[in-house]
């Protein structure tokens, strides 16, 4: 079965260390919750402390799985858990000192696989340099579905063509944080945002790994895969004489 | 648009203090929540060392049954943005979900003294 999206949330704010992202319902099987952050500051962009959801309850803590800035006042960052609980959580989003702006998405997907969720992560910045953002993750396979976050210092981006685009959120007014998703059948797994006309910006960007498929069985014989039966042993035996 | 609290002033000992509920009127899709820091003209509110914690709550249903929604939390003091103006107030938003009977409510957790400041709810 495909990686399939499931639903999201997103938030935006200032002048804070702290925001949380509203309760959204998550469901399905083979879950998996995914978080962009992104933020930025006069006195210099600083990194995620935690991402948990339901915090104070269920205490769903993400693993961080990209946090970076561009060496001077933007900031970006993604995370991960694996099998949410079902249901509508809130998330807490710390940061490790108060931001100008602040934006994230969280976005949940079903059929994600649980014990390999992800390839290998990849990450760029630029600080006021002439590039757009552009992250290609070269292990993502065609079953995958790469997911990015961008947070860029310009109030008009796009996601690149093949992308579907999860949040584009204007902050105030001169700062975008943006996540994407992209099959991972698009040829050349190129996630990119255009319309950078100042480009400072941090990224990342990685493969969501789909649940192994389940071979049924079909035809005479043993089965393949037959750990935890009982053997037949220990279930008959022979009246004694 | 609407403001469910506009400006409303605030004077929150270190402790928790509740505000509202609030109905949300139908049709209006985003809220956001503003909290007025402390600037150079504005040098009695929200002192450094004051800590606030706001978090809210939205129905569904009346105010029967509630689910967590947006929320910040913040230290106090002056803080400079990149352009070197200081930051006139703390605010998250964030879409509110759809349907009738909606309604919210607010709480600010303050720690490290009194909180002085101005509350805004806004919903557009």
């Amino acid at each position: 079965m495909a990686i399939a999206y499931d639903n999201s949330n997103t938030i935006t704010g200032g002048g804070a260390a702290t925001v949380t992202i509203p309760a959204f319902a998550v469901a399905g099987a083979n879950r998996l919750l995914f978080v962009t952050v992104g933020s930025s500051a006069g006195g210099g962009a600083v990194l995620t402390t935690s991402v948990v959801r339901d915090s104070g309850g269920l205490n769903e803590s993400c693993t961080e799985v990209w946090d970076l800035t561009n060496g001077d006042t933007f900031h970006s960052s993604g995370h991960l858990f694996v099998a949410p609980a079902t249901g509508s959580y809130a998330i807490l989003i710390t940061l490790s000192a108060a931001q100008d702006e602040i934006g994230a998405c969280a976005t949940s997907w079903t059929a994600a696989h649980q014990s390999v969720p992800i390839g290998t992560p990849v990450t760029g910045s630029s600080n006021g340099g002439s590039a757009n953002p552009t992250l290609t993750v070269s292990d993502a396979a065609d079953d995958d579905v790469v997911i990015d976050g961008v947070h860029v210092y310009d109030a008009t981006i796009a996601a690149g063509a093949d992308q579907t685009q999860r949040a584009n959120l204007v902050i105030d007014a001169a700062v975008t944080h943006g996540c994407s998703t992209q099959l991972g059948s698009i040829a050349g797994d190129v996630m990119s945002w255009t319309g950078g006309s100042t480009p400072s910006w941090a990224a990342g960007a990685v493969a969501i790994k789909p649940a192994a498929e389940e071979v049924p069985y079909i035809g005479y014989g043993t089965p393949r895969d037959h750990s935890g039966c009982k053997p037949w042993s220990s279930i008959w035996r022979p009246a004694r004489a | 648009m609407a403001l469910l609290i506009d400006h409303q002033s605030i004077n929150v000992p270190a402790g928790s203090r509740d505000f509202g509920p609030a109905t949300i009127p139908d049709g209006l899709t985003k809220v956001t929540l503003r909290m007025a820091r402390r600037t150079t003209a504005t040098p009695t509110l929200w002192a450094a060392g004051v800590t606030v914690d706001l978090k809210s709550w939205c129905s569904l249903d009346g105010g029967v049954t509630w689910l967590q929604w947006l929320g910040f939390g913040a230290p106090g003091g002056i803080l400079i943005k990149r352009d070197g103006t200081d930051t006139v107030e703390s605010w998250v938003s964030s879409a509110l979900p759809a349907g009738t009977s909606r309604r919210i409510k607010l709480t600010a957790t303050v720690t490290g003294g009194t909180l002085v400041s101005q509350l805004t709810v806004e919903v557009v």
